[in-house]
């Protein structure tokens, strides 16, 4: 009798303190090798093994960015950087979002356009660079194109994938209730499609940074490709790095905001639930 | 006197005790027939070369319960999607008549053996897929009502994913009736459930039913579940029915009793014949 009413509180002790420790340590776990690779080459700088030339020591970085963050400019660069990142999205966006859609529905409009697309899917758009200078020169006007070029086929792609895989079964469904046209677009096809949409959203903020460099270092008065490539100039490498830092930053940035959309947005999705207590 | 109040013994169709939320409320049984009459001839579905119907001839009265059994592969769901509307007939032809035998248009609703619900509209959103586009405040009403029917009332906010199977299919048929069909097509509507589940879903069934007597059509492949459930069963081989018999037991009907145990082999016996 006394094994039997022993048995679950010794099972159940040492769990809850595990349990606490895990989450704890847990959170933490992300932060571990940043700071380790920080705070070794902060200390490597200070005593002279790495030359302030070539890489500065993080406290010179964080210098910069107070330096920068003062006097204005940093938040000038930065919002033209994130002026011409997010039309470069709506544009690219839109148009990927839309022709996906069409695709993904219309056979008609998928036999049309669909060859063409994947036959330019498959040119790196930082290729087009020497014929987007002659078409557009080095204005506001290439950079837009390129980066809206670069984010249009994640976009494109993900948006035809996810309408086609929207359940067969489900789309069966809602005609034999009496869906059709945009009723079943809007209660089924689109949110069935989602998911997938946000796949190509967030792959395409990759892309949107990664074109962004690019395009800024080619010519521009203002944005971080443009600090970044001044500071080149003066040989700052400070300043350099911090650009590097702030596009990491803006990158993550964006991320989170797409990922809490899409945990907003999906909530019926089993992935975004949270577990219930039984 | 149209109460009968059923859950005295608390037993379902086939003599075993039931979950007690489905026995516990007495069936409103409605008598007279709301349901609309089907008459096939001579229906006939050809898949390119693949004939799977055959000239099908039937006359279902207003309000009957038919259960259709068959092999896999002898037509019995396609006969169904014939009939919602789902495919055209290649020959033959469907004609759906109201009390005084005219033509008419049915007000039909299916029930897959799959529940497909939308995942992303909560239970309550998805038994209003079942009463198209109208009016905010009735829908919400007959929503309701139509949940509080499957007992599933409590659940209306919840999204279809935490749900467990039996109550998917209780959301599904909710959906279904939500509408008031005056025909509903039950497509191995219990097929994908585990046997305990069948049984309360079973009885479920047969209360909306009896309630609000529609025309059922049920296709199964578990010949026990047609005797316990049908008025009439058929049976369909190689695109042909080859067997047609009216089961008048009275309702709610004890399972393994000889007679029904006897029919049961009739039928076992035509689908294997």
């Amino acid at each position: 009798m006394t094994l039997v009413a022993d048995l679950p509180k010794q099972a159940a002790l040492p769990r809850p303190n595990f349990e606490r420790w895990r989450s704890r340590l847990g959170g933490l776990l992300p932060l571990l090798l940043p700071v380790t690779v920080i705070a070794t080459w902060q200390t490597a700088s200070s005593l002279g093994l790495i030359g302030s030339r070539l890489m500065p020591a993080p406290l010179d970085v964080v210098y910069a960015f107070w330096d920068k963050a003062s006097s204005g400019q940093l938040a000038i660069d930065v919002l033209a950087s994130a002026q011409r990142a997010i039309s470069g999205l709506l544009v690219g966006g839109s148009i990927g979002f839309a022709l996906g859609l069409a695709n993904g529905m219309s056979k008609f409009s998928y036999a049309l356009t669909d060859t063409t697309l994947q036959m330019l899917r498959t040119i790196p758009n930082l290729a087009l660079i020497p014929l987007v200078i002659l078409w557009f020169g080095i204005g506001e006007e290439a950079k837009l194109f390129l980066t809206a070029l670069g984010v249009f086929f994640p976009i494109y792609l993900n948006t035809l994938h996810g309408v086609r895989n929207v359940d067969p079964q489900l789309i069966e469904m809602g005609r034999v209730y009496g869906m059709s046209g945009w009723t079943l677009f809007r209660k089924v096809i689109f949110p069935g499609a989602l998911p997938s949409i946000f796949v190509g959203l967030r792959f395409s903020l990759g892309i949107m940074w990664l074109t962004l460099i690019v395009a800024e270092s080619m010519a521009a008065s203002a944005g971080i490709g443009h600090m970044a490539n001044q500071a080149r100039e003066f040989m700052l490498t400070d300043v350099v790095v911090l650009a590097l830092v702030i596009y990491a930053l803006l990158g993550k940035l964006a991320d989170v905001l797409a990922k809490t959309l899409e945990s907003l947005t999906l909530q019926w999705h089993p992935t975004f639930q949270k577990p219930v207590k039984a | 006197m149209s109460e009968i109040i059923n859950p005295v013994r608390k037993t379902n169709a086939w003599g075993k005790e039931i979950e007690p939320e489905f026995a516990a409320r007495p069936v409103r049984e409605r008598h007279e027939a709301r349901g609309v009459g089907i008459r096939l001839t001579g229906v006939a579905k050809a898949f390119g070369d693949v004939s799977v119907l055959r000239g099908i001839d039937l006359d279902v009265p207003a309000g009957q319960f038919l259960a259709i059994v068959g092999k896999s592969g002898c037509g019995k769901s396609t006969l169904l999607r014939l009939l919602v509307g789902l495919d055209e007939v290649t020959g033959g032809s469907i004609a759906f008549l109201d009390e005084s035998g005219a033509e008419t248009r049915p007000n039909a609703r299916i029930v897959f053996q799959e529940p497909r619900l939308l995942p992303w509209d909560s239970v309550g959103g998805n038994v209003a897929v079942g009463l198209g586009e109208g009016g905010r405040a009735e829908r919400v009403a007959r929503v309701t009502a139509a949940l509080n029917e499957v007992q599933l009332t409590e659940k209306a906010k919840e999204w279809p994913a935490r749900l467990s199977g039996g109550q998917r299919q209780r959301v599904a048929l909710a959906r279904a009736l939500v509408s008031r069909p005056d025909f509903l097509a039950l497509d191995e509507p219990l097929g994908a459930l585990d046997a305990l589940t069948r049984i309360t879903m079973q009885s479920l069934v047969e209360r909306v039913w009896r309630e609000q007597r529609f025309t059922a059509l049920f296709v199964t492949h578990d010949v026990a579940e047609a005797v316990a459930l049908a008025d009439r069963v058929i049976v369909l081989d190689e695109g042909r029915i080859v067997l047609d018999v009216t089961v008048d037991h009275e309702r709610p009907r004890e399972r393994g009793t000889a007679d029904l145990a006897e029919l049961e082999g009739r039928l076992l016996k035509a689908i294997f014949a």
